[in-house]
């Protein structure tokens, strides 16, 4: 598995649970942590 | 994760997490878990295959490491729901610095390779401590 430390973030437009959008340019500045699940159990 | 939100908070780090299913399940898991942090939903899985996050083997998503985990989790007193979709989906955490550049990631080989949420914030650390 290759790894993508140091490499630009994958861009996304995606929405939440609550039908707000979301894209990577919103957290520009800060840091940000996702944590991607592997199913919702 | 979640028990580490106010360290997160006050290390100014914003926190998403990221789910393949849609419509009622991500909805009721939010409200289950008390989740306080943006589930965002990628139903394509483009963002999941952008960071390897590819399909597992059976091994890794049936193996001695996935029961062992459940026990775990067992132990706590935490009985994870069936799932309707589709287990062998890995998962996985990426840190994003300021400027947009990945300082930590880590693909999931399956549900007993999660790395710590300390190991995560300790990561921060370095990465922050290396630009002081």
């Amino acid at each position: 598995m290759r790894s993508l430390v140091g490499q630009p973030a994958v861009p996304f437009t995606l929405s939440d649970s609550e039908g707000k959008t979301h894209r990577l340019d919103d957290y520009r500045g800060s840091w940000l942590l996702m944590v991607f699940h592997r199913h919702l159990g | 994760m979640q028990q580490y939100e106010s360290e997160l908070e006050s290390l100014d780090v914003k926190v998403v997490v990221v789910t393949f299913e849609a419509g009622f399940l991500a909805k009721s898991y939010a409200e289950d878990t008390s989740l306080r942090w943006p589930l965002l939903i990628d139903s394509t899985r483009e963002l999941y295959k952008g960071y390897d996050m590819l399909e597992a083997s059976f091994w890794d998503t049936w193996g001695p490491r996935t029961w062992w985990a459940y026990l775990k989790q067992f132990s706590l007193g935490r009985f994870p729901r069936k799932s309707e979709g589709d287990i062998s989906q890995r998962g996985g955490d990426v840190l994003i610095d300021p400027g947009g550049i990945v300082r930590f990631h880590h693909v999931g080989q399956g549900p007993g390779d999660r790395p710590s949420p300390r190991s995560i914030l300790l990561a921060l650390a370095r990465e922050r401590q290396s630009r002081t």
